[in-house]
């Protein structure tokens, strides 16, 4: 054990020995008493432009050390509610600190958005992470920033008329390597912001580099793809679309768009019905996605969702010009029997209608869940707010587009569990038990023999002889990566991850590795289980990189923590895992 | 942003299209810009109002000439709410609803502008924090639904200079508060009370009055920073867990002004928690709204007093909603009784009816928030005229009729034999009692052909003037029909003094016009329900002597009536 948790469990142990009389026999029923010592401090210094920045807020945001677990309310000994939100400001020097802060994970956030950090970053004001143990004092916690660029500008539209209410699109301009300029969505908060009612749009906060301005082409559930997208300067070509460079701090005005007419859309309206009877099939859902096609110049999206009445007809709104295909599914949270091979339309230059969609009657799953090694009532209970999902991939695709077919369903009071209409093809179980860790799925059996991923589901057949195997988790692995640090790239974070061997459809337990390499993973079911250091990295367009980094296989008794040690190689070059 | 408006209006030009024999399907209109101009693009959606299996909405865009159709419809009631970025309906203190066969136009006005400035107690701007933005009554006075239905208004965000601009505002009275707290989610509730424009707490709040196209500019706000209580405490009762995505849900609202202040929900304990509160009176209470909805169950709302330092060790307890079951009976014509000629034939799934609390039981929310009328959801018949009325508080309840066409009207209202009661009871003359949980069964609501329409105005005497608050009543002259409420009906006259009454039983009725005092034209409360009232009403309409027989399908226009 390290010196400083032994101090942990030092204070912890006078704490609980010394309880306040009084309290203890008032605290209601919501509260857990808040025995941490208030005896930690984080101070640092926040510069802009290289100058000490005096007046800055500093917060420091408490976050739980296991990301899921749920968090308890807390009564501090003067009979308040633990607060996990802190402020500080910094002086005249740009300094600041704040003591009195309890033992935990602190995120600390220095200044606003309209700040960035000095050095070439792709996050906006990165937020800076700090574990504290009991009596820790963190020092230069310091934020070195300059004010971001700024990007503004109106919209109007062909007739000159202000478009209120609009998104607007900033994009990096980079160099490909072969010399080529691209366009690439930034990630993050500020890639879009939206027109007031003057058609006034103001982007802050940006990096500086170079950067294009775009609006309308979008996708949109609620018939938003009025526009085509035009970059600026008023054009439809992104080739053609001007750089604009921004410099710290700099405001670039007069980044107006004029867009052009509003583009008409279009209606599709048909009918569902009973693939061999010809019966209306009522309130089923149908949802009709845009295919794109290869080699088309096309590439704006489309979508349209309904709802089938009694009648089993169906009408569709807001589509653009193109080739559509349509798959039904019932209802959020409600079961339907049947399921449909995709059906496609093309909307031209007019309204669609007629089209019909045949439902096949689809298949049943079902089965029963249980706890292994338990028969408490209370643990069952908890199983009802499980979610039961199956995933049916076709087996042979009639065109690539075809999407697998979705279906979820719950548990009922009995453990009993029953999926309708399912499509045939190979189908695999997941479950989500909604934030409450105390369940883990640890097997699916079929017919008493364990499924290993995936099992296959003729045209309209039942299978009934499904087991879902939960147990409770009582273990825990606690550990330390080594080394501790080594040379980051900017916005990387460590996550340790951990699944229980031979459970190929269970979900992976992860959580993050401290800022001192520590981490901590609880609630794991008793097993075997491979262990998993990666490395993940945000890039600029906002997406995630994930690099392994070690793996391990360690045994997990109930009820028991096991401590662990990662070693990895610190200048192993990162593979790309997936 | 207002992007959607629920267009509730009164002044809208609605006429009824009289139908063919087929039942109608479409709903067309217009929709008009505040300078005649057509609302080109603008998007409509329209929701059935009061079923509760198979609702659905559709939409559609309003074409170069301002039009739209909405075709396909069943029978039934609908809502529309109208987007159009920036504009908003010019009234929205009334609902309305529309039948399939009506043509409509609806108005829009540029909504109204806020902007200003957020700085910190230390001068500095505040950005990207939200800044929000209270309906509190409408241009008349009248509490709306917008900030109950909904419960939040809209946020709108500082940018990097500490500037904010609503836009799109309904006409109102508004308050602006800002929690100083960034608009990401993930931070998590405010633990800093709200500062309200100029810079105060609520109770000393300035309120603003926006009108159609004001921009009000400055309303800068210097956020205070002042403590904020914690309140917290359990949940118990009735859950329902076959919904794992369905908690229930706590909402604290501000005790004299019924706003809301904030909400929340429980964790995996049932424990909750809200931060930022000011010192005051809140009133909280918890619902779970089940997809079934027969599996809805609320708390009685709780008094809540903060003053100095957290509140902690509260209790809410989920009781089951009741409900009202029934069913819609529209009478044949009997022998010798007409039909009226007309050639709209209503459906029953056009009916709507509302429970309406006699305010028996000052535990509830139907009492908390009684001056909105609009927080009471219709209820439509299906096809075969059957009906639920779900989510009931326990309390006393009228049950309210609102009929399509002209041609019907509310015969009987009984509920069935039960106990000691071995006969049939009048349910429209004493209100029905329902206890928590209570499933009541075997409503019958009675139609009949043959309704007569009445509409005129009010004169006053030569050289007298009306008072600003009247109302004309109609009682029953005949003696037999003295306890019969269905046949008792009020209303307050408009600005120039007209009046009109739909879906009349025929038959002799007195009428009598007086002013009414403040309370009772606030109160949607008819003077008939109490037995004293209406024997006094009656009085007065016999000693008024102002009688009127009424045919069958009789539509009775201009009349005047002397006051």
């Amino acid at each position: 054990m390290r010196p400083v948790s032994r101090l942990l469990s030092l204070v912890f142990l006078v704490l609980l020995a010394c309880p306040i009389p009084a309290l203890a026999q008032t605290r209601p029923p919501e509260l857990t008493r808040d025995t941490r010592p208030r005896n930690c401090s984080i101070s640092g210094r926040v510069t802009i432009n290289g100058q000490p920045a005096a007046n800055v807020q500093v917060q420091f945001l408490e976050f739980p050390t296991e990301s899921n677990a749920p968090q308890p309310i807390r009564q501090t000994a003067d009979g308040s509610i633990s607060r996990n939100k802190h402020k500080a400001r910094t002086d005249s020097e740009g300094r600041y600190q704040i003591s009195n802060l309890p033992p935990g994970r602190f995120v600390v956030t220095a200044a606003s958005q309209a700040f960035v950090m000095a050095t070439a970053n792709p996050q906006n004001n990165e937020s800076k992470m700090v574990t504290l143990d009991a009596g820790e004092s963190r020092d230069n916690v310091d934020f070195a920033l300059v004010r971001g660029g700024v990007i503004t500008g109106q919209i109007t539209d062909a007739e000159g008329r202000p478009v209120i209410a609009h998104h607007v699109r900033l994009s990096h301009v980079i160099v490909g390597p072969d010399g080529q300029t691209y366009l690439q969505n930034r990630g993050g908060l500020f890639n879009s912001q939206i027109t007031d009612d003057r058609g006034v749009y103001r982007i802050y906060g940006i990096p500086a580099g170079n950067y294009a301005i775009s609006a309308g082409g979008e996708s949109g559930y609620f018939g938003g793809n009025k526009y085509s997208q035009t970059f600026y300067p008023d054009t439809p070509d992104e080739k053609q679309a001007k750089t604009i460079p921004v410099k710290s701090g700099e405001e670039v005005t007069g980044i107006n768009l004029r867009l052009g007419a509003k583009r008409k859309t279009y209606e599709a309206a048909g009918r569902i019905i009973e693939s061999d009877s010809g019966k209306p099939v009522p309130n089923i859902r149908v949802s009709c996605q845009k295919i794109y096609e290869e080699g088309s110049e096309d590439h704006e999206g489309g979508y349209g969702e309904g709802q089938a009445d009694q009648q089993g007809n169906f009408r569709l709104t807001g589509l653009n010009r193109g080739k559509y295909s349509c798959r039904v599914r019932a209802g959020w949270m409600e079961a339907t029997d049947f399921y449909a091979e995709p059906t496609t339309f093309q909307v031209q230059d007019e309204d669609v209608s007629g089209i019909e969609i045949k439902a096949l009657r689809g298949g049943t799953i079902s089965g029963v869940s249980i706890i292994e090694g338990s028969n408490d009532v209370a643990t069952k209970a908890k199983l009802s707010r499980i979610m039961i999902y199956a995933n049916a991939e076709p087996e042979e695709r009639q065109d690539r587009t075809q999407p697998s077919s979705h279906h979820q369903t719950t548990i009922k009071p009995d453990g009993t569990f029953l999926l309708t209409g399912v499509a045939p093809g190979k189908v695999t179980l997941h479950v989500n038990s909604l934030g409450d860790r105390s369940m883990s799925l640890i097997r699916i059996e079929q017919g008493g023999a364990p499924i290993e991923e995936s099992f296959k589901l003729a045209k309209g057949e039942k299978i009934t002889d499904v087991r879902l195997i939960f147990a409770a988790g009582t273990g825990a692995i606690r550990g330390q990566v080594q080394p501790t640090s080594r040379p980051q790239t900017v916005g990387e974070t460590y996550r340790i991850q951990a699944r229980l061997q031979g459970n190929k459809t269970g979900v992976w337990f992860n959580n993050l590795v401290d800022e001192k390499g520590r981490f901590e993973l609880s609630s794991l079911p008793a097993g075997e289980y491979e262990l998993q250091l990666n490395g993940v990295v945000q890039l600029p367009d906002g997406s995630r990189r994930m690099m392994l980094l070690a793996k391990q296989k360690i045994s997990v008794p109930a009820g028991s923590t096991v401590t662990v040690t990662i070693p990895y190689d610190p200048n192993r070059p990162f593979q790309e895992e997936r | 942003m207002k992007a959607f408006i629920t267009v509730f209006s009164l002044l809208l030009l609605g006429g009824i299209a009289l139908a063919q024999a087929k039942p109608e399907t479409t709903i067309s209109g217009k929709v008009l810009l505040d300078d005649g101009q057509p609302a080109v693009g603008a998007h409509l959606e329209i929701y059935s109002v009061g079923l509760t299996k198979n609702g659905k909405s559709e939409s559609v865009e309003c074409d170069e000439t301002g039009s739209f159709k909405l075709t396909g419809l069943t029978p039934g009631s609908y809502s529309i709410e109208v987007a159009a970025p920036g504009y908003v309906t010019d009234d929205f203190a009334t609902k309305r609803v529309y039948r399939p066969g009506e043509t409509v136009t609806i108005h829009l006005v540029k909504g109204g502008v806020v902007t200003g400035k957020i700085t910190d107690s230390a001068g500095e701007v505040l950005v990207n924090v939200k800044v929000k933005l209270q309906r509190l009554r409408d241009l008349n006075g009248n509490r709306t639904r917008n900030g109950q239905g909904s419960f939040w208004d809209d946020d709108f965000q500082t940018d990097d200079r500490g500037i904010y601009r609503a836009f799109g505002l309904l006409p109102g009275v508004y308050v602006v508060g800002v929690d100083g707290e960034p608009a990401e989610r993930w931070f998590g509730p405010a633990h800093e009370a709200p500062t309200y424009y100029p810079s105060t707490t609520r109770d000393a709040a300035m309120e603003l009055t926006v009108r159609p196209g004001d921009e009000l500019t400055n309303i800068d706000i210097r956020f205070r920073g002042d403590a904020g209580r914690a309140i917290s405490g359990t949940i118990s009762g009735t859950f329902e867990s076959s919904q794992p995505f369905n908690r229930p849900g706590l909402i604290l609202l501000h005790a004299a002004t019924k706003e809301p202040v904030a909400s929340s929900s429980p964790n995996q304990t049932n424990a909750f928690v809200f931060f930022g509160i000011p010192d005051g009176e809140y009133e909280l209470f918890a619902r779970q709204i089940g997809r079934r909805e027969e599996n809805s169950a609320g708390s009685p709302p709780l008094r809540v007093s903060v003053k100095g330092a957290d509140v902690t060790g509260l209790s809410l307890r989920l009781m089951p909603y009741a409900s009202i079951s029934g069913r819609v009976i529209v009478e044949a014509a009997k022998p010798g009784e007409a039909k009226c000629d007309s050639k709209a034939s209503p459906s029953v799934e056009e009916i709507l009816l509302r429970h309406k609390s006699e305010l028996r039981n000052p535990r509830t929310l139907n009492a908390l928030l009684s001056d909105i009328d609009e927080a009471i959801r219709p209820t439509a018949p299906d096809q075969k005229g059957d009906f639920t009325l779900h989510q009931l508080e326990p309390d006393s309840y009228r049950i309210e009729t609102d009929l399509p066409g002209e041609t019907w009207f509310v015969r009987s209202m009984t509920l069935p034999a039960s106990g000691a009661v071995k006969t049939k009871t009048d349910a429209a003359r004493s209100p029905i009692t329902l206890k928590a949980g209570e499933k009541l069964t075997g409503l019958e609501i009675t139609l009949a052909e043959g309704a007569a329409s009445l509409s005129g105005r009010v004169t006053p005497k030569p050289g007298g003037n009306l008072p600003s608050r009247l109302r004309v009543y109609l009682v029953p002259a005949e003696t037999t029909a003295a306890d019969d409420l269905l046949r008792y009906r009020e209303v307050q006259i408009e600005k120039n003094g007209s009046f009109e009454f739909k879906h009349l039983a025929p038959g002799k009725y007195l009428m009598l016009a007086r002013s009414s005092s403040d309370t009772e034209s606030n109160s949607q409360r008819p003077a008939a329900f109490d037995s004293t009232e209406r024997t006094k009403l009656r009085k007065e309409a016999e000693a008024a002597n102002q009688q009127l027989e009424l045919l069958p399908c009789q539509r009775v226009k201009d009349h005047v009536l002397k006051f």
